[in-house]
């Protein structure tokens, strides 16, 4: 697969776009201004890669195009893409409710969906930092008093790698979950904190996160969240983002959860 | 001239310890009120982080009113001042004050267990009496909003507590309840895949807490359904926007017919028929 993120060079008055899954993104070298457009299309697991294709730009006046302009005097035509995971934890369900017994462990395998990075002028700081496919929102917590937002993944994790469809716009996660407790674990949801991981890139030009463990001690609180320094599936990776957020030391996590209620059987009026 | 001020009593008053004291005073009071606005400000500063913001400005004021009243006590008695007769005085006049003040102090009370509660901080959006308004302050009598058409509501303590007061941002997620109503000849089991699917293609509304669909019975002219979804409670009026602005196109697409009130007239037999016009389409 080609890899879309990396440096680009914009000539002036012209229009590059790319097409990330739903993403469309146009980004026009002005006169003194950079001007990046971005739409998203319905389908939020489609799968076209389009790179850096000379196009026409995008007319101002259609609503559902997002134009944001950039002043720059410098003349500098460079620009860069990067991939980023998303600011919020993730939250993913089983297929079915899943159990791992006491003293048993599991790897699951998850698409995180990413964010895109646009830095233009060579600028160490990004000007653009948005959802290829902006995920729903979904509340993590054991009632609606407590607990936090994070974004909800429409597909749900796999038990096996290759069941997991590869897509430009995502990234595989591989969660070990070790129950070291002496009671059963059932995981309906389970919430993986994207913003703390960083991305790889695999031989085969597919991105990844770290590989994480999740260790459960106990029946009570919460969980022991390892990372190893890179992905554990695929060998020859090169780091290309780092993570939103620094993992402070004996970082503790809730992430299984149970669902309130069965989708549209819902009894909580 | 000094015959003239000498007539009046001004040099024996100069002369006095009374220019003196005089001169103490006002220097106890300028300095007593800067040194009290320093003292509050400063602790509410330090307070800042570990407490709310309301608390430290609670602490600010009543540090100032303690230390004004303090220095004005100094500054009276440096004028000569004896408050063992004041305060003999007041004893009479405290059963006077005392009525007088009825309203001011049951709000002062009323505002201590306001702020020991902690129902509501500064920031939140209360509704009050079914006026909306973000808290400004929470003061010793009064609370002061800010309605969303920005004019400043003053809200007595006393009313906070006797009412009952919505805090509308107490949580972080919000449940917002829309009233649809479908005709009769409509499937309701298509009806409420249609309402579920325009909720899982909006962003903001949550995943989970999923959707709640609650049949509510049989209408003059519709069946009324209640169609409950959640979001952020930033996204609420984005949400409610959202959500209708999309339910409308979605039944307008799959012909799900939103009726409104119908009435048949029944002309009864003293009535005169209605008029019936006929019309050649051209045929």
């Amino acid at each position: 697969m080609d890899n879309w993120w990396g440096d680009y060079e914009v000539a002036e008055d012209q229009t590059l776009r790319w097409q990330l899954g739903p993403k469309t993104l146009w980004i026009t070298r002005g006169d003194s201004e950079w001007r990046v457009a971005g739409t998203e299309g319905p389908d939020r697991l489609a799968s076209r890669l389009i790179i850096a294709e000379p196009a026409e730009e995008p007319a101002g006046d259609d609503d559902n195009i997002d134009v944001r302009r950039f002043a720059s005097r410098s003349g500098n035509r460079s620009l860069r893409l990067e991939p980023a995971l998303p600011d919020l934890p993730v939250v993913v369900r089983t297929n079915k409710p899943f159990v791992v017994p006491a003293m048993e462990e599991t790897t699951l395998f998850l698409s995180a969906p990413l964010w895109l990075r646009v830095y233009l002028d060579g600028r160490e700081v990004e000007q653009v930092d948005a959802p290829i496919a902006r995920p729903s929102d979904t509340w993590f917590g054991p009632d609606t008093m407590t607990g936090e937002l994070c974004y909800a993944l429409r597909t749900s994790a796999r038990l096996h790698l290759e069941n997991l469809p590869r897509r430009p716009h995502r990234a595989i996660s591989a969660v070990r979950i070790q129950n070291n407790a002496p009671s059963a674990l059932p995981i309906e949801k389970l919430k993986v904190p994207v913003p703390h991981l960083s991305l790889f890139v695999s031989d085969e030009g597919h991105l990844w996160t770290e590989a994480l463990t999740l260790e459960r001690e106990d029946d009570s609180g919460g969980t022991k969240v390892r990372l190893d320094d890179r992905p554990r599936q695929i060998v020859a990776t090169e780091r290309i983002a780092r993570p939103r957020k620094e993992m402070s030391r004996g970082f503790l996590l809730d992430a299984f959860g149970k669902l309130f209620v069965k989708k549209g059987r819902n009894y909580n009026e | 001239m000094s015959e003239v001020l000498s007539n009046l009593g001004v040099s024996d008053f100069l002369t006095s310890g009374r220019m003196l004291g005089l001169g103490r005073a006002v220097l106890i009071l300028v300095v007593g009120i800067l040194v009290a606005r320093l003292a509050s400000r400063t602790a509410e500063r330090g307070l800042r982080r570990r407490v709310s913001a309301q608390e430290a400005m609670l602490v600010r004021r009543l540090s100032y009113y303690v230390m004004l009243m303090l220095v004005v006590t100094s500054a009276l008695h440096q004028l000569g001042f004896k408050f063992g007769v004041l305060l003999g005085a007041a004893g009479v006049l405290s059963v006077a004050i005392g009525f007088a003040s009825q309203t001011s102090a049951s709000n002062l009370i009323s505002g201590v267990f306001l702020i020991a509660e902690r129902s509501f901080v500064v920031g939140d959006l209360l509704d009050v009496n079914g006026r909306l308004g973000f808290v400004i302050s929470i003061d010793l009598l009064s609370v002061k909003l800010r309605t969303f058409d920005n004019l400043m509501m003053r809200v007595p303590n006393e009313e906070m507590i006797k009412n009952t007061v919505l805090n509308l941002t107490r949580f972080p997620i919000r449940r917002l309840d829309l009233q649809v109503g479908v005709a009769y000849k409509e499937d309701t089991e298509r009806v409420r895949k249609i309402l579920f699917d325009v909720a899982e293609r909006n962003p903001i509304c949550l995943d989970e807490p999923s959707p709640l669909f609650i049949y509510k019975g049989y209408g003059d002219s519709a069946l009324e359904l209640q169609f409950s979804v959640w979001a952020k409670r930033e996204n609420f009026l984005m949400l409610r926007n959202t959500m209708q602005e999309e339910i409308k196109r979605t039944f307008d697409e799959h012909g799900v017919e939103i009726p409104f009130p119908h009435r048949t007239l029944y002309t009864g037999s003293v009535t005169e028929p209605f008029p019936v016009r006929m019309v050649n389409d051209g045929a």
